[in-house]
């Protein structure tokens, strides 16, 4: 199925992510950096989203995968943070933990800022994905 | 049948048996040679049971084409890569890779999971398995990778081991080089053994990779399947608690009577507990041994209320724009123009035109010719439109996009004079913010505050954005991506993107400062907060025997029943609080001189008493700010241009519930006393709406809106340059303009750019809005926290005792009485009386102070407080 359960790409939980159309896009020349923010979350306030590994206790991940390894983009070019702010001291490549619960509801969402370093040079890179962890709705 | 075989009926269209002794390799089929490099092992014994051999990689040992080769024909939607592997490695390494970063296909490897890659330009696909798999078991181990237009699969020893979707367009045709085991950038490359690597410009189907996998020989055995075992293994999807119950089995052969544990059937392993009814009381076999593949089971199930869901691979779409490219003279350049779902227009007849600003939504128009047929406008409108610049080298192949616009269409307009649509796309910021919470508005804005008292509350989410934004220094956009974001207004100390007389045209530079009026250098904020100051006011009572015994015995006057004082002591607005002392007459026996008898039994009067009482009232208490935001520089460079805001916040607290309490005998808990009224008293300030915390956090965010409105306006110089059309351009970028006559710096504003594909032209006009104020700078900014709650005034602290007097008549000057005498009145004995002097009636009559109307209001006006605020001094430089 195309869209992609509990990711969004506006704060309010209105526009869920469609794999077939959407993608997570960042623009740099070569040497810059440009950052982008896509939302996990549920809009059913009622529910919740924990981790299915071990729900409650595992932190859900957003983790930068790298399809082709060794060219183009790695994944040390990609810094993942709870704000925009926290980008600048992000690690390259680490996980982004979300936290072991996220509540129902847009107030809840939790944002996930991306940014992509330019090391690589022009044209057009698609082989990382940001992997978020499998999961599991249930109510409150 | 062998595997060289069935391989060979299946019409590859590349392979490399890696049978070689040494040196390089030329391909069974498809004529591509490798050239091994860094010294791999030749000779392995193979995994397909011939006598061809296999070869055994570490890293940094590769196989690499000696030359780049095409791997597509054109109209090629599907392929098949497949290999036999010893992985030892924990690490995803390629074990194939054709192509360059675009166009690419890949298939790799870690010892515990698969995947697959394929790149299209831009767009692609991917896939990978569970890491529930273990190829580091010196075993082989048959995987194959397959896509059949948008359905991708893996498959591992002939069974399905993962599926999903990705990218349905047309396999890159371009040349590549063809990679075994790494040599591709840096590595990590292949470790372990590889032989037989296919590849098939087809989808191969679930039986024609069953029929390749069971081709060797020895046919493939899997390990004896446990026939009781506990545990359960990890694996991506949410263990879903089951129970199946099979019918009775209609064959003898291999139904386990009853096992519980994990069985892996291809995609997900399911803890299950079978449970055979009915089953033959003979002949079913408890034990077996032997494998079997498994397709995709749909089993009868009984879940819960919970959902699970697999790992999300949210695609990412990182675009690299060449300044090297987009800047020179005869850089060639397309676009594409996707309304819908990825439906691209292939037929732009006008211009695109994006129009980009701070605070905007974004406006995009686009003509084009439509799709042959009936034409409904309406099918055009609420769809996703997306705009991308690509560039491009000669032969027309794309090397680079960067997305330009994403939003929502929102009117379709056919022109049936030319048939052309024109559609007009919008980000609709206004409309976002209007159905957004505020809850989630105030997380897009970070840093920003609000307040009941400085704002209107019934404001829809547009205009509390707007109101949040004036009180931090940031704008809101919505980005090319379509997402909405706040940035900092002010220009940044390095610029993004420099503009030389060389990135623009000529005569195309203007500079718009602004006028005094614009300016503001002082913001005055006039506040005002009204309170209740609850006070408890305690008064001794006194009511002396202010005469003597003596002086009563020799005048005879009628003397107080107790009665009398107690009901006058509580027939007031002052609540008694102690126990009322009596002055007793004394006991009987001979007094005064002349000696007089005394009898007594006059318990029930008194000569004098006191005691203690209290008052509750409630004091308004108005303080009143002044609270002045003040640029020194803009102020000193033109003079003092400042407006003033009036708030008032009210602390509500019903005061009648205070003051209609009299029962009481202390003062309440919490009073403190106070030296400057002599009362106990309490501010009631903690209602948390509109206290005092909530009256200093709202003078706080009313200095937060007059730094910001200081500074917006210090930002109204613009300049505005026509530029050689830059991709890179955002809301986000600070710009650097630097030419013999104007240096300036500062951040974008407005963005307006015209592409057109028909007529090859592109168009870009940017605007810098600049911070300057011209002053000496170097002010350091006041902290914007609340004055210090200012002291309560001293007050004229009224006497705290009060006497009560005797008022006799009938002695010497004894005078008329009067309507606002209190007192005890008594006359002498009649027959004692001095001729004309005045009488009066017998009573007890308190008169309680007064509460002054100085305890009742008070006001108090603190001292002006200044905030000075820095105002930035952008990069401004005319010259000649």
């Amino acid at each position: 199925m195309p869209l992609i359960a509990h990711v969004y790409k506006d704060a309010a939980l209105t526009q869920q992510f469609n794999d077939s159309v959407d993608v997570l896009g960042a623009s740099a020349v070569n040497g810059s950096f440009d950052d982008g923010v896509f939302y996990v979350g549920t809009p059913t306030a009622a529910n919740k989203i924990e981790a299915s590994s071990d729900p409650g206790i595992d932190t859900i991940d957003v983790t930068p995968n790298d399809a082709s390894p060794g060219g183009g983009v790695e994944t040390t070019d990609v810094k993942l943070a709870l704000t925009n702010g926290g980008l600048d001291a992000a690690i390259g490549g680490a996980a982004l933990s979300l936290g072991t619960v996220i509540n129902g509801g847009a107030g809840n969402a939790v944002a996930v800022h991306y940014r992509w370093t330019n090391n690589v040079g022009g044209s057009v890179y698609t082989e990382i994905t940001l992997d978020l962890d499998a999961r599991v709705e249930t109510l409150a | 049948m062998s595997w060289v075989s069935e391989v060979t009926a299946l019409n590859p269209k590349l392979w490399f048996r890696h049978g070689e002794a040494s040196g390089d390799e030329a391909a069974e089929v498809g004529g591509v040679t490798l050239t091994y490099s860094n010294g791999p092992t030749y000779g392995e014994p193979g995994a397909v049971g011939d006598a061809d051999t296999a070869m055994a990689f570490t890293d940094p040992q590769f196989g690499q084409s000696t030359a780049d080769h095409t791997l597509w024909d054109a109209g090629v939607f599907a392929y098949t890569v497949c290999s036999w592997v010893k992985c030892t490695s924990t690490a995803t390494e390629i074990v194939y890779r054709h192509g360059g970063v675009s166009g690419q296909i890949n298939i790799t490897t870690s010892f515990s999971t698969v995947s697959m890659f394929y790149d299209l330009g831009l767009s692609f696909g991917s896939l990978a398995t569970p890491n529930t798999f273990n190829f580091a078991d010196g075993d082989w181990h048959f995987i194959a990778t397959v896509r059949d237009g948008s359905a991708l699969s893996i498959y591992i020893d002939g069974a399905v081991a993962a599926t999903g979707s990705g990218a349905a367009d047309p396999m890159y045709t371009g040349t590549g080089t063809s990679n075994v085991a790494g040599g591709f950038g840096v590595g990590p490359w292949f470790e372990g053994s590889i032989d037989e690597t296919v590849i098939f410009d087809k989808a191969l189907t679930v039986s024609e990779l069953d029929t390749l996998y069971a081709s060797i020989s020895p046919a493939p055995t899997a390990d004896a399947l446990p026939t009781s075992f506990s545990g359960q293994a990890s694996w991506p999807l949410a263990p879903l608690p089951t129970q199946f119950k099979t019918s009775t089995p209609s064959s003898l052969s291999a139904i386990p009577t009853s096992f519980q544990g994990t069985l892996a059937v291809g995609v997900s392993p399911i803890p299950m507990l079978l449970n055979d009814q009915d089953a033959p009381s003979t002949m079913l076999p408890t034990s077996f041994s032997g494998s079997k593949s498994y397709g995709l089971a749909a089993l009868p199930t009984q879940f819960s209320t919970d959902t699970a869901y697999t790992v999300a691979k949210l695609p990412t779409q990182f675009q690299g724009p060449d300044p090297n490219d987009y800047e020179a003279g005869d850089s060639k350049w397309s676009l594409v123009v996707s309304l819908g779902a990825g439906v691209e227009l292939s037929k732009l007849v006008d211009s695109v035109t994006i129009e980009t600003a701070e605070n905007e939504s974004a406006i995009c128009t686009v003509v084009f010719v439509p799709p042959d047929g009936v034409i409904d406008p309406s099918t055009f409108e609420n769809q996703l439109l997306s705009v991308n610049y690509l560039g491009i080298d000669g032969a027309g192949n794309p090397t680079y996009a960067v997305r330009r616009f994403t939003g929502i269409t929102q009117t379709a307009v056919y022109d049936p004079d030319d048939g052309t649509m024109t559609v007009d796309a919008t980000t609709d910021l206004q409309g976002q913010l209007e159905n957004t919470t505020r809850e989630v508005i105030q997380s897009i804005i970070p840093g920003s505050t609000w307040s009941p008292h400085i704002f209107d509350d019934t404001n829809d989410g547009y205009q509390y954005a707007l109101d949040l934004l004036s009180t931090v220094p940031k704008e809101i956009h919505v980005t090319t991506w379509g997402t909405m974001v706040s940035v900092d207004f002010g220009a940044k100390s390095t610029p993004d993107i420099t503009l030389t007389d060389s990135n623009r045209f000529n005569n195309s530079l203007t500079v718009d400062r602004a006028s005094r009026r614009d300016l503001l250098s002082q913001y005055t904020i006039n506040f005002d907060f009204r309170f209740s100051r609850l006070r408890h006011r305690e008064i001794s009572v006194q009511f002396p025997d202010s005469y003597g015994f003596c002086h009563y015995l020799n005048n005879n006057w009628q003397l107080p029943s107790k009665d009398m004082v107690a009901s006058a002591a509580d027939s007031t607005a002052w609540s008694r609080v102690t126990e009322i002392t009596y002055i007793e007459l004394p006991e009987p026996g001979v007094y005064c001189t002349p000696q007089r008898g005394w009898v007594g039994g006059a318990e029930d009067f008194c000569l004098g008493a006191y005691w203690g009482a209290a008052r509750r009232f409630a004091q308004t208490v108005t303080e009143q700010y002044t609270l002045t935001v003040k640029s020194p520089d803009l102020e000193a460079n033109v003079g003092r241009q400042d407006i003033n805001a009036d708030y008032g916040v009210e602390a509500t607290f019903d005061s009648t519930d205070f003051e209609n309490v009299t029962d009481f005998d202390a003062a309440p808990a919490g009073f403190v006393v106070s030296p400057k009224s002599g009362d106990y008293q309490k501010e009631a300030t903690d209602a948390e709406f509109d206290g005092r915390a909530a009256m200093e956090e709202a003078q706080q965010i009313a200095i937060a809106v007059g730094e910001v409105e200081i500074l917006k306006r210090a930002r109204t110089n613009t300049v505005t340059v026509e530029c050689v059309y830059n991709p890179s351009m955002t809301l986000e970028k600070t710009v650097l303009i630097d030419t013999p006559h104007l240096t300036a710096q500062g951040k974008v504003k407005r963005i307006r750019e015209t592409l057109s594909p028909v007529a090859g032209a592109l168009e870009m006009v940017v605007e810098l809005g600049l911070s300057r104020h011209n002053g000496s700078g170097g002010v350091t900014p006041t902290p914007q926290d609340p004055p210090a709650k200012p002291d309560q005034p001293q007050e004229d602290v009224s006497d705290r005792t009060y006497y009560i007097p005797y008022r006799i008549g009938g002695l010497p000057g004894a005078l008329p009485e009067q309507d606002d005498w209190d007192g005890y009145f008594t006359n002498v004995q009649e027959s004692l009386a001095f001729p004309g002097a005045a009488t009066y009636d017998q009573k007890f009559v308190v008169r309680m102070p007064a509460i002054s109307e100085e305890s009742r209001n008070a006001q108090v006006s603190l001292a002006e407080q200044v905030y000075e605020i820095d105002v930035p001094e952008d990069i401004l430089i005319l010259r000649y």
